[in-house]
């Protein structure tokens, strides 16, 4: 597959963003974090997850400022759409001729680097385990920052930029800001040509 | 918003960013490594095109567009978000939709959300008065601090940064040959 000129996939992007919109909702994704593992705490441990999660904001998938109760509602589904929009698109398009995921390399690498990023690899070498790790810590911090910022890369930058909010730009701008220096110094010196 | 289509637009939405390439590790690392801003021009056009469509259809419909509170916690979240995003090549979003194109490099990212999520829960409390209830503005938008109508703010808005996103492509900056958008 060629990807979508920026444009194309942009407009299409607007689209949604404003469907969703219009249909009362937000394209906001860390929401459903909240209300996924809210509930797997509940199912735990009821009194724990009242203290905790019913007393935190809903965050970008929801505009109701305090959970009123930790039901899946639009939220998760439009996450469940999201998986299976990817898994749909992978299908009908494989995988793509420009993209520098690894899926398809597995061959060329010949061990258990299939699943690395090729650009990934060629700057930290074939170590899955240290992927796993930076992967993890990434997916922490970028979860516990939604919960203080109150969004997301899709519930405040796009939705929230498209409503014109101070905060989707103030976040977008901190995103770039802080992401820019981090990744530069990921991939400094061997390895950043690629 | 009706569960049914919110699971139909979720679709929409995973569909258009596999096509757009943003669930992938590479592309995302590219943009933030400036090396290729194919990612960032897609999402900020994404945004034009709501903004115009967002208050037409609202002026049009009637409808309240709702606003998400500025606190604190917003630049010091978005700070801490970058970090993380440029260590996991996802984000809380598109994880999702990797894993359902097989991506298997998103899997760990998932787990340390779901532990993130977890653990921001348990500190919820403790955080909240030194970030959330710090420089509480309230909905504070753009149109609001110009003064301007909505819709009128959302077309300049949109026409400013179409004309930055073109004027970005027609300089070649971050934009590797061989590539048309």
């Amino acid at each position: 597959m060629k990807r979508w000129h920026w444009a194309t996939a942009g407009a299409a992007l607007g689209a949604v963003s404003t469907a969703v919109t219009a249909l009362g909702g937000r394209l906001g994704t860390s929401s459903a974090y909240t209300r996924t593992v809210g509930k797997a705490t509940e199912f735990f441990s009821p009194s724990l997850a009242n203290e905790t999660f019913m007393t935190q904001p809903a965050g970008c998938g929801g505009e109701v400022p305090i959970l009123t109760g930790l039901e899946a509602g639009w939220p998760v589904m439009l996450i469940i759409g999201l998986f299976l929009g990817g898994l749909l698109a992978s299908r009908l398009h494989g995988r793509s001729d420009t993209t520098a995921g690894a899926d398809n390399n597995s061959g060329s690498s010949g061990g258990s680097g299939g699943d690395l990023p090729v650009m990934w690899r060629n700057r930290f070498g074939n170590r899955p385990w240290l992927r796993v790790a930076q992967g993890f810590l990434g997916g922490f911090i970028m979860l516990v920052a939604t919960r203080i910022a109150g969004g997301c890369t899709s519930g405040l930058v796009i939705s929230g930029m498209g409503r014109l909010e101070l905060s989707g730009l103030v976040f977008g701008v901190a995103v770039f800001a802080a992401g820019i220096p981090t990744a530069l110094l990921l991939y400094r010196g061997k390895g950043a040509s690629s | 918003m009706n569960i049914w289509l919110a699971l139909l637009t979720g679709v929409a939405f995973g569909y258009v960013l596999y096509v757009a390439e943003a669930l992938d590790y590479g592309n995302i690392l590219k943009a933030l490594r400036v090396t290729d801003l194919h990612i960032p021009k897609f999402m900020f056009f994404g945004i034009a095109v709501s903004a115009v469509g967002i208050y037409l259809l609202s002026a049009l419909m009637g409808f309240d567009v709702p606003h998400l509170a500025f606190h604190l916690g917003v630049p010091v979240g978005g700070l801490l978000f970058g970090v993380g995003f440029a260590l996991a090549g996802y984000c809380p979003g598109t994880v999702i939709g990797a894993l359902g194109a097989g991506t298997r490099d998103a899997r760990p990212v998932l787990w340390g959300a779901v532990t993130g999520t977890f653990v921001y829960a348990m500190l919820h409390k403790a955080l909240k008065p030194l970030l959330i209830d710090r420089v509480a503005l309230g909905e504070v938008t753009i149109d609001g601090l110009l003064g301007w109508s909505p819709l009128v703010t959302a077309v300049a808005f949109a026409l400013a940064i179409t004309g930055f996103l073109v004027w970005l492509d027609w300089t070649g900056f971050a934009k590797p040959p061989g590539q048309e958008g």
